[in-house]
């Protein structure tokens, strides 16, 4: 059954799917230049009526050669079936309609034009009748276009005016239309009119406003039509030269627009877009992309291509269209920077710059003029050049879908994953806590307990390192250090370089666990990063330590999951297409198909979505996905805990990943909402990012969002903080907070230097609470993240060494070297995997005094 | 949900439902035909790997007198030829006049017309109508069709589109030709070969009857040959032909159609109770109807191609019986013309009708000596039998000269 309803998306997808997207773009575009339902609608009707005019006509055109075809072999075909029986009557007919060019397919023809409007209805009514934007929107005397007039009050009783109107006016257009016809014909019309009239009586006004409009273009051409003489058009010439052209540049089109550039996207983000609630391979959505490319290109382009009578010109159309999106992708590339799962760009789709813009004009002028050119001196040419890239687009796409289905074979260990944690606390023994928040900013929190005192009085016994830097800006960098102290600094893993960075990172990540569990202490790792440098961590590393339990749980905790998923699921049927699309457009054209990530799709911006749309810095309507996937671990930390009255101890190490996924929060709370509005809070609440003097950016809305969360993640650990005392684990307990890195934010000119270095990048949080601690103090002391081992282990283990090298585990006082920083932008453990990492900029930090200020930093080059 | 169609869409909605059940009835038909015919053809064999230089097609064994004379032109000039037959016992079966000729009993039906339909072979000659309209369909490894004629008159005489898929026509009369032309010019259809060659078998026909010793009886011999159906004679007229016919005191031989035993069993059965052998009657079911021929004087007969053979070979008058002949259903239905047969009949004989029949004597005696119908049978031979005697030898340079082209092309 669900193999059926995949089939009929498919064919729905092919047919239907490419109109509606049409009607969904016109509707959008006229709706955000004038919010006014009635007009997007007008205009709608309008264009796609201009639109299909030629088709429509070409159609009436071939039904009346079909009917007189049908008229002149009548005769003959009758006789044929009165003396002949059986069998021999099939095959004596078949011979006569083939000698005759006609095909029994022919007979069709005359349904042509009828057939070409039901696939627009179709679409039409899916796509009017579930527009959220009609819902509640009233225009003149009709209240609520989404429910039927009620326009007209006797008594108790209400009419629908409008589609009372609209079969006035289908009546009038008719009257025209059947001019000089048989009464049978007229009365067939009349008696129809009516009976529609009380089919759609009850129907939302909007539709019957639509379709209303529609009567009324009918009615006009109806009038045009009858006083223009009717001239018989030739039949257009066959020309299979022709006929190939437009066949090969459909499906060079239906495949590039619709396969190769999404596969290529699919591939780059595959491992982004596995769930482990949710496993599912993204190349099947390849299908609906294609299904629609395919509908769109072959199927509708070919409708308007059989039935034109100037394939040439179409042809040459065609395949300055095919030519262009090629150059647009491969020579006009634009990197948009990273996506969401929901194939919105983060920063977003700017216009290009007027240069650009002349030039891709130019570019789009000089393919045209080459291809007509070519069409009337080698047409076979212009068949050969656009034939050779439909097998080098399939090899291409060919070799992208091998390789995600590769990828999602590679990950499926995942479906196994235990993803509800215990989180195992001894009240005899000591505990050791170490959360790694990522990208969580040192310098916010200063201003996070300003705003909020009983962050700071649950975060008893704290103290805070604002002068501390991490080794790199990204986790993959940053991370080895904090994790395994300074022998995993990228420097010291690059001076190693006999061995992997896999295996490097693995013996960061396993530092601490190997050191706890030798202790005999309870160990639990949650959600490790690049665990056997995976993207999505392999937690296999851990099974050679029974006493350490791992657990994956990124994803598994969104309580929204479900609806995400059904969200992204159709999102995805969709806009993949629209992916395609964005890229084969010219750059000038791509913000309006883009549509702020909506792909103009209007109920998706009207709904709930697992994207945030900030409108300035206080209001926001949806939420994003990431923060969803990873915040409720955080929010659910108490239920997971357990006290342990007989243990030795235990450790846990925490890694979340909310405070990377910026977002706007409800404040004051800041909690998760759908529908944001701060507007009031903020203006009151202004002074809260000043702390001595120094002012937040709070207007730029990547600090802010960023900012946000960060408050989300430490009111959430405050409220564990208050169920560890209350549990009696709160004393014994020794707690690190540190991030991997920090955000990339513009924090004043003191940040960012000539060179690119953006210091806040390497400033991550790092607050430690030790055993019996009370109070909160602020330490000048410069620090770095790879403290974190030694802070962890320090009056636990004595002289504690790293299991892995045998080498001291050290501290920032016992370091005499160079803190050297790497500045690279590699990020991606599946290319970033060698032996060293991949050549990126270098910095030395020169005054340690100072970590933040941009000259307190040396720039040692790239290598 | 309602699906929204407005009003005009709805009356056309009618027009596309009967549509699209027309159709789609109609491609059923011609589906399961192609199903039957696809159950019924048996397992094919793939292409044969040597292309057949010549392939002689014979639809049954009776044309193995039409194909005879060829073979043995084409056997003279040392062609090998190939022969298909669906009669498991055609006497080319067990020829031995024809030493390059292999003969083939290629199955019945539906099986024969599978192999013929994949054939590999350069020439393909046939007096089979009906090529790419029944069952019967243009092999892609054939390069030419060429059809012989199987009787001395009108082309157009076949069921309708009766050779329009040859390449070639070998025919015996210029009137023959204009029905062809006329036929491809309403049909659309390319024109194709037409090569005036005579008729093989009526040659051979006559050569047999110039060789054959003369007829022994005294007195006239009455030939009564009446076809089967509703429109045979006996069916028309019932038994009262031959009671008039034994009435003149003429010798009677009835040869009925051997189909008229299958289709009228009771009734054939009946008559030839009522009217037993005797010394003035004699019932001949040889499948030869050479004897039968040769010692009548005159046929009676209704309307088939012996006439033709009767009148024409053996040079002797004719009754034919008034059947009001349709044309409906024969390529004659798309002529403009009147066909060559009906208009040369009352000059090969009287036309004999159910009142007629009790002067039947002296029809029969009118024919036999009025002197217009022996110049009707000359006119006859001179329109529908061009080049007599030369058939068998035109029509087998024809076809090595088409298979010299093909093979050399």
């Amino acid at each position: 059954m669900h193999k059926v309803a995949e089939f009929a998306g498919l064919i729905y997808a092919v047919f239907i799917r490419p109109i509606t997207i049409l009607f969904e773009v016109l509707f959008s575009i006229t709706y955000q230049a004038v919010p006014v339902p009635l007009f997007a609608l007008t205009v709608m009707s309008l264009v796609v009526n201009l639109l299909v005019l030629p088709l429509y006509n070409r159609a009436d055109e071939l039904q009346e050669a079909s009917r007189k075809k049908e008229e002149k072999l009548r005769p003959m075909a009758e006789h044929i079936k009165k003396v002949f029986s059986g069998d021999e009557k099939v095959m004596i007919l078949q011979t006569y309609y083939n000698q005759m060019g006609y095909s029994p397919l022919e007979t069709l023809k005359s349904s042509v034009s009828l057939l070409l409007q039901i696939p627009f209805f179709i679409a039409a009514y899916t796509m009017i009748s579930s527009l959220i934007v009609l819902k509640g929107s009233s225009a003149g005397p009709i209240k609520d276009l989404s429910l039927p007039d009620s326009m007209l009050h006797i008594g108790s009783f209400s009419v629908n005016v409008l589609p009372i109107l609209m079969t006035a006016i289908n009546i009038l257009s008719c009257l025209v239309f059947v001019k000089g016809k048989s009464l049978k014909e007229k009365l067939q019309l009349f008696i129809t009119a009516g009976v529609f009239l009380v089919l759609l009586y009850n129907s939302p006004s909007g539709l019957v406003y639509y379709w209303t409009c529609n009567n009324i273009f009918s009615l006009v051409k109806n009038i045009v039509v009858s006083f223009m003489k009717k001239k018989e058009k030739p039949a257009p010439v066959k020309d299979p030269l022709q006929n190939r052209i437009f066949i090969v540049n459909a499906l060079v089109l239906s495949i590039f627009v619709g396969v190769s550039i999404p596969a290529d996207y699919l591939v780059r983000a595959t491992v982004d877009l596995l769930r482990i609630d949710n496993f599912i391979n993204p190349a099947g959505y390849l299908w609906y992309s294609a299904a629609i490319a395919f509908g769109l290109f072959f199927v509708w382009c070919g409708v308007f291509y059989a039935l034109s009578s100037h394939k040439k010109v179409m042809n040459c159309v065609m395949v300055t269209i095919t030519l262009c999106s090629i150059f647009n992708y491969f020579a006009m590339y634009t990197n948009y920077g990273d996506m969401t799962r929901f194939l919105t760009f983060i920063r977003g789709v700017d216009m290009p710059e007027a240069k650009e813009v002349l030039i891709s004009i130019a570019v789009t002028f000089a393919m045209g003029a080459l291809v007509v050119l070519l069409q009337k001196n080698r047409p076979k040419l212009l068949l050969a050049i656009t034939a050779v890239l439909i097998p080098a687009f399939a090899v291409f796409s060919g070799i992208n879908i091998v390789n995600i289905n590769d990828k999602c074979n590679t990950y499926s260990y995942i479906k196994d994953y235990d993803v509800d944690p215990t989180i195992k606390l001894s009240s005899s023994g000591k505990n050791v806590v170490v959360i790694m928040l990522d990208r969580a900013q040192g310098c916010f929190f200063p201003y996070i307990i300003n705003e909020n005192e009983a962050i700071r009085d649950s975060f008893d016994g704290f103290t805070y390192y604002p002068d501390c830097i991490s080794f790199g800006q990204h986790t993959n960098l940053g991370i080895p250090a904090l994790l395994g102290g300074y022998e995993y600094t990228p420097a010291s893993m690059n001076a190693r370089a006999d061995m992997s960075l896999k295996d490097k990172h693995n013996e960061a990540l396993l530092l601490m666990p190997a050191l706890f569990d030798g202790l005999g202490y309870d160990v639990t790792v949650i959600d490790p990063p690049y665990a056997n440098y995976m993207e999505i961590s392999d937690l296999s590393i851990y099974d050679q330590y029974p006493g350490v339990e791992a657990y994956y749980t990124y994803t598994a905790m969104n309580p929204y999951s479900d609806q995400m998923v059904s969200s992204w699921d159709n999102m995805m049927k969709r806009d993949l297409f629209f992916y395609g699309a964005f890229f084969a457009l010219p750059s000038y054209l791509r913000p309006t198909i883009y549509d702020g990530g909506y792909y103009n799709d209007l109920n998706e911006r009207y709904s709930e979505r697992y994207i945030q749309d900030t409108q300035g810095c206080s209001v926001a309507r949806g939420a994003n996905s990431e923060y969803l996937d990873s915040y409720y671990l955080m929010d659910n930390l108490s239920d997971f805990t357990v006290v342990d009255g007989q243990s030795e101890g235990s450790f846990l190490y925490i890694d979340n990943l909310s405070t990377h996924s910026p977002m706007l929060l409800d404040e004051p709370d800041y909690s998760v909402s759908f529908s944001v509005d701060n507007t009031e809070y903020d203006m009151a609440h202004v002074d809260r990012f000043e702390v001595d003097g120094t002012v937040l950016p709070y207007d730029d809305i990547t600090t802010l969002t960023l900012y946000e969360v960060n408050v989300g993640a430490y009111i959430d650990l405050a409220q564990w903080f208050d169920y560890l005392r209350a549990c009696g684990v709160y004393d014994n307990t020794r707690i690190i907070i540190v991030a991997d890195h920090g955000g990339l934010m513009y924090l004043g000119p003191d940040s960012l230097s000539d060179n690119g270095l953006i210091t806040s990048g390497y400033n991550p949080i790092l607050l430690v609470k030790d055993f019996d601690a009370h109070g909160f103090t602020v330490s000048d002391e410069f620090m770095t993240n790879a403290e974190t081992p030694y802070l962890a282990v320090s009056g636990l283990i004595e002289d504690p060494v790293n299991p892995f090298t045998g080498n001291p585990i050290t501290s920032i006082r016992d370091m005499d070297g160079d803190i050297i920083c790497a500045g690279s932008s590699q990020h991606t453990v599946s290319t970033n995997n060698g032996n060293t990492f991949l050549p990126g900029d270098w910095y030395r930090l020169t005054d340690p005094e100072e970590p933040l200020d941009v000259d307190s930093w040396e720039y040692m080059g790239c290598w | 949900m309602v699906l929204y169609i407005d009003p005009g869409t709805g009356s056309m909605l009618f027009t596309i439902i009967i549509s699209v059940i027309g159709f789609v009835a109609y491609i059923s038909r011609v589906l399961w035909v192609k199903v039957k015919y696809t159950v019924s053809r048996g397992k094919i064999d793939k292409a044969d790997q040597d292309k057949i230089p010549i392939l002689i097609f014979a639809e049954a064994k009776r044309y193995w007198s039409v194909f005879e004379p060829i073979c043995i032109e084409l056997d003279k000039k040392g062609a090998k030829v190939v022969y298909w037959t669906t009669s498991e016992d055609d006497p080319a079966l067990t020829q031995d006049s024809c030493k390059n000729l292999k003969v083939e009993f290629v199955g019945k039906g539906n099986k024969a017309f599978a192999k013929l339909n994949m054939v590999n072979a350069t020439v393909i000659v046939s007096s089979t109508p009906g090529l790419n309209v029944y069952q019967w369909k243009r092999s892609k490894l054939a390069d030419y069709y060429i059809h012989v004629q199987h009787g001395a008159n009108d082309i157009a005489g076949y069921r309708m589109f009766g050779v329009d898929y040859f390449d070639a026509i070998l025919l015996s009369g210029e009137y023959q030709t204009d029905e062809v032309r006329e036929l491809e010019k309403k049909r659309n259809l390319p024109a194709k070969d037409i090569e005036l060659v005579g008729i093989p078998y009526m040659d051979a026909l006559r050569k047999r009857i110039e060789a054959a010793p003369a007829p022994d009886h005294e007195g006239t011999c009455v030939l009564l040959a009446p076809s089967w159906g509703n429109n045979s004679i006996f069916n028309r007229f019932g038994t009262k032909v031959l009671e008039e016919l034994l009435n003149t005191g003429y010798r009677i031989i009835v040869r009925p159609h051997p189909q008229s035993f299958i289709s009228d069993p009771e009734m054939m059965e009946n008559i030839m109770k009522d009217f037993p052998e005797s010394e003035k009657l004699h019932w001949d079911t040889n499948s030869d109807n050479f004897e039968s021929l040769h010692n009548a004087d005159i046929l009676i007969s209704d309307f088939s191609g012996i006439i033709f053979d009767f009148t024409l070979a053996f040079d002797k008058p004719l009754l034919y019986a008034n059947v009001d002949f349709k044309t409906d259903c024969y390529d004659y239905y798309w002529l403009d013309r009147t066909p060559w047969t009906l208009e040369i009949l009352p000059e090969l004989g009287l036309e004999l009708n159910g009142e007629d029949l009790g002067g039947i004597k002296g029809m029969i005696d009118r024919c036999l000596t009025e002197e217009r119908f022996r110049l009707g049978r000359e006119k006859a031979r001179s329109e529908t039998w061009v080049h007599m005697g030369e058939g068998a030898v035109r029509t087998a340079d024809y076809i090595l000269r088409k298979h010299k082209e093909l093979a050399g092309a």
